[in-house]
């Protein structure tokens, strides 16, 4: 990194923290940040304060009727079951993570939109650890750690540790229903999840479907644009 | 025991300042999926959450959508509030900011006009004491007295990044002065808010 470089990085930092850096150059600003001490403290600095200059407005009368249309949403989507245990402790363990600005960095660096929690700064490494001790499928391999963990209305696949692919392959993620913990011992029924491409060989991939009903997930290299079926042996895979 | 800490809850929600116990007994409550904890929420901090979309957003049917779906992101996710990190205000403000950003970035068009953004964030700044309701009125106050002690210029260029959904460069181009010093505005206003909040907080 030379000098010239980080400066012009670190004179973002603070129109990045204020969502002020246009699309184009997001990217460049995020790896510096994730590799900069330095950039990383100045953001941290100006978190607490941009996450509290909202406070800063007059507050304006609600239109009629306001609670009442947002009660109204709650009860048509109240579950027709109540869930039997309750999710607190979870939920706390979520809290403290996404409420920490990492999710702002991890949110930025991998594209996916986890919580409406920006404005505070941690590090990914926190998030990726966290999300590997979540409740979930994880995915074993050599040197790899990953996991598909349940995120409130979808599930999120992620993973650090994968090797980078040539241009030509993507990685690929399975998700499997049925008996398909060891081979032949029923009717399994395998579907994509979806391909994706690892960033200094991590990966964060919103699902966009709950994870309930899979019993087993697993990932293959495959050819690029991805395959219908898996047409290698798994690299990292829940049931391994 | 948890019937009487939410009627003590319930009750402090009404009017008078509050600490962090009730803001956790709230954050409880919406845990064990308590419908009324949200509207609680709602008549604590539904003006302040509305007052933010509409700094925003130009149109008020669109901010109120914002100040809805925040209130429904309390909903879904009640984890997502750390009461070790803040207060539920501040936690609500800034989904709602940012649910209100992310409308007017996807839509130039509903984004506030310059002029009236900077207009208001002036008046606001100025007053100091509020007939507001008097919710966590300390941490509000700080940060209005904190963008009232900044520059002029540093706050114009804040506010319109802020609150009006422009890049640096669009700031810049509005301001009619280099990228460079769009920058810099940026970055010293948001240190000197640091300081003078700081400070306030340390006193």
């Amino acid at each position: 990194m030379d000098a010239r470089e980080h400066e012009g990085m670190k004179a973002l930092i603070a129109a990045y923290v204020l969502d002020a850096v246009p699309p184009e150059e997001i990217n460049s600003v995020r790896s510096h940040l994730l590799q900069c001490e330095d950039c990383m403290a100045e953001a941290d600095g100006y978190s607490s304060v941009a996450s509290r200059l909202a406070l800063a407005v007059d507050e304006q009368e609600l239109p009629d009727g306001f609670a009442d249309r947002v009660m109204a949403q709650v009860r048509s989507e109240r579950p027709a079951v109540e869930p039997a245990t309750t999710r607190r402790g979870w939920s706390w363990n979520l809290a403290s993570i996404f409420a920490s600005a990492a999710m702002v960095l991890i949110v930025a660096v991998l594209g996916v939109s986890l919580v409406d929690t920006r404005g505070d700064l941690t590090r990914e490494r926190e998030v990726t650890e966290w999300l590997l001790s979540a409740d979930g499928l994880r995915l074993h391999g050599p040197g790899v750690k990953a996991a598909v963990v349940p995120d409130d209305d979808g599930a999120l696949f992620v993973a650090s540790g994968l090797s980078d692919l040539r241009e030509d392959r993507v990685y690929q993620l399975w998700l499997m229903r049925g008996a398909c913990d060891a081979e032949d011992a029923g009717p399994c029924a395998v579907e994509s999840a979806g391909t994706f491409e690892t960033e200094d060989g991590r990966a964060i991939v919103d699902l966009e479907r709950p994870l309930q009903g899979y019993s087993r997930a697993a990932v293959t290299v495959e050819p690029e644009g991805g395959s219908e079926a898996p047409t290698t042996d798994p690299i990292i895979d829940s049931a391994a | 025991m948890h019937t009487n800490e939410y009627a003590v809850t319930t009750a402090r929600y009404h009017g008078s300042p509050m600490d962090r116990s009730a803001d956790v007994a709230l954050a409880d409550r919406l845990m064990a999926r308590d419908e009324s904890a949200l509207n609680d929420a709602i008549s604590t901090y539904g003006k302040l959450v509305f007052g933010i979309a509409r700094r925003v957003v130009a149109e008020p049917s669109l901010a109120e959508e914002v100040a809805q779906d925040t209130f429904l992101a309390l909903w879904r996710r009640p984890g997502a509030y750390d009461p070790e990190r803040g207060g539920l205000q501040a936690f609500l403000a800034g989904v709602a900011r940012n649910k209100a950003i992310d409308l007017v970035r996807r839509e130039e068009a509903l984004r506030r006009a310059k002029d009236s953004l900077i207009r208001e964030a002036e008046a606001t700044s100025a007053t100091l004491s509020t007939n507001e309701s008097q919710v966590e009125v300390e941490d509000r106050e700080d940060v209005r007295i904190a963008l009232g002690q900044v520059s002029e210029l540093q706050r114009e260029a804040i506010v319109l990044a802020y609150f009006g959904g422009r890049t640096y460069r669009e700031v810049a181009a509005e301001l009619d002065i280099p990228e460079g010093t769009a920058k810099t505005r940026l970055r010293d206003g948001l240190m000197k808010l640091r300081e003078i909040m700081e400070s306030r907080r340390g006193s």
